[in-house]
């Protein structure tokens, strides 16, 4: 009996201190001591992080590949159509993956007028813990703050929340406590898009009871006071239901982002805001390959090329046959891309900046 | 404990949350992610007793509440793993290191870790917590944490006696 007296005690301690973290923390914000603590335990972490998820890579790649696509026909035909691809650019199939990425990340980068960094997901929080956070591994050097809006290929993807020397952490838009101010192409209503905890659907509410909302209709950020946390015309995703009728007080709409949260590789962080408001001009090459991907209609697009005839359209309309490729598996395209002066695999030290200033 | 246990543990501790935020979380299995950190903790609990395992899950809690990108409740974690850490070395102590013990004590344990975050944080009023998803991570949390404590408790005792072949448990 005297020998299980410690044990008890022992652990009765670490839970009273356990209890005592919690308390504080629940009262405590980013400048309070835990939050010091955190960002320390962050420079640490980073680089770990970072090693392990290099290392790894082939290894996530191996059992990604058996447990997302081994019955599925259509992507067996199209890991083939790869393949061959593969086996005639002679490069490796996550360097084509990743340069399709940095060329979507600049095409966006271009028609928004965003300056941004490029930098890697290096951690992903439990999918016990509820939270949708990942680690990324730029930070206060690459020149990262909190608030800044943090975008993948396909579209808006979360915004910085704490940053250390090395690395930062990132709430996706589809965490449960994120909200991004949205609005719907063409039309510009304003509504606010909520993540809901699933990786594939957010919530939308649009203000106006008589608003017109429909299926395949895309959402664009509204954009924030000074760009943070959200700059403006980033689009987050596409309608693919409504509720609600016109009249009641708001109308709700389930959105399926544009980006896809569960395999988030290449990010871009926007270290500095667009000057002008980019409008409808990132979203309209884009709605295309991710429709394309995801599987879902989308009817709304083409209608929107026109309305926007801003300056930034016509740049990103030049650019387009680029974007084509990762789309279309263009075998010669796919190996000399435009973004290579962007290495596809940013070295360890962190990202490159992808700068444009036209 | 002699110091060259003691680093073994932090170690494995050390890897195991690396590799559980790096790896684990990233290869978009079905339903949880696979608790490496909990099976660890346990395992240091039926190799070294309910001290060692409190101690461990404490740490392992700490780091995984600190280690980027965490968000949730600071303590939360270490709170849950610190009464996994005990649970095994009691249990340990109690059945003798028999393998298929062990094995229902992780699952058990599993079980407890992803209700007991979700009840508490909800409890303490958690926004993020969506129950929906908690069935099928219960589930497949246990699964995971089984096959993953078949190849880490005879590992880490392997280890352990390695260091100290007079006291093998």
């Amino acid at each position: 009996m005297r020998e299980s007296r410690r044990p008890r005690l022992i652990l009765g301690i670490l839970l009273l201190v356990a209890f005592s973290l919690m308390a504080i923390d629940l009262r405590a914000d980013a400048n309070g001591p835990l939050g010091g603590l955190k960002r320390m335990t962050g420079s640490v972490f980073g680089p770990l992080e970072s090693a392990t998820s290099s290392l790894t890579s082939p290894l996530r790649g191996l059992i990604g590949s058996l447990t997302s696509g081994g019955a599925n026909e259509r992507r067996i035909a199209d890991l083939e159509a790869e393949l061959a691809r593969l086996r005639a650019t002679g490069s490796s199939p996550d360097a084509v993956r990743r340069i399709a990425e940095i060329d979507d990340l600049l095409r966006m980068s271009q028609a928004g007028q965003y300056r941004m960094v490029v930098a890697q997901v290096i951690g992903v929080g439990s999918a016990q813990g509820f939270a949708h956070t990942v680690t990324i591994d730029a930070g206060q050097v690459d020149g990262l703050g909190v608030d800044m809006t943090v975008m993948a290929g396909g579209g808006l993807a979360g915004r910085v929340v704490s940053v250390s020397s090395t690395s930062a952490v990132v709430v996706l838009i589809t965490d449960a406590t994120n909200t991004v101010g949205g609005r719907l192409e063409g039309s510009g209503e304003i509504g606010f898009v909520s993540g809901t905890g699933s990786e594939l659907e957010l919530d939308f509410k649009l203000l106006d009871p008589y608003g017109s909302l429909k299926p395949g209709d895309s959402v664009l950020t509204f954009g924030s006071k000074s760009g943070r946390p959200y700059v403006p015309g980033v689009p987050i995703g596409i309608i693919t239901s409504v509720s609600g009728t016109p009249g009641q007080l708001t109308r709700q709409a389930k959105i399926r982002p544009f980006a896809n949260m569960s395999t988030l590789d290449l990010v871009a962080v926007v270290v500095e805001p667009p000057r002008e408001n980019p409008r409808d001009s990132v979203l309209v090459p884009t709605a295309a390959p991710s429709g394309a991907t995801s599987g879902v209609p989308t009817p709304g697009v083409p209608t929107s090329a026109a309305p926007s005839a801003s300056p930034g359209a016509s740049g990103s309309a030049s650019n387009s046959p680029v974007t084509a490729s990762p789309n279309a598996s263009t075998p010669p395209n796919a190996s000399t891309p435009p973004p290579a002066p962007t290495s596809p695999r940013p070295t360890s030290d962190g990202a490159s900046a992808a700068t444009e200033s036209p | 404990m002699t110091p060259a246990r003691v680093v073994v543990v932090a170690l494995a501790l050390l890897g195991a949350v690396v590799l559980q935020l790096s790896l684990l979380s990233r290869l978009n299995l079905p339903g949880a992610t696979p608790d490496l950190v909990l099976v660890v903790v346990m395992a240091c609990g039926f190799v070294r007793g309910p001290v060692v395992g409190t101690i461990a899950g404490f740490a392992g809690g700490v780091l995984l509440d600190l280690a980027p990108p965490s968000l949730g409740y600071f303590g939360l974690t270490a709170l849950l793993l610190a009464v996994a850490g005990y649970v095994a070395g009691v249990v340990a102590e109690r059945s003798g290191g028999v393998v298929a013990i062990a094995l229902v004590t992780v699952a058990c344990a599993a079980l407890g870790s992803v209700l007991g975050r979700a009840l508490l944080g909800s409890l303490l009023g958690d926004p993020r917590v969506v129950w929906g998803e908690v069935p099928a991570d219960v589930v497949t949390g246990i699964v995971y944490s089984v096959l993953l404590a078949a190849l880490v408790i005879p590992t880490l005792g392997a280890v352990d006696r390695f260091f100290e072949p007079r006291l093998s448990l």
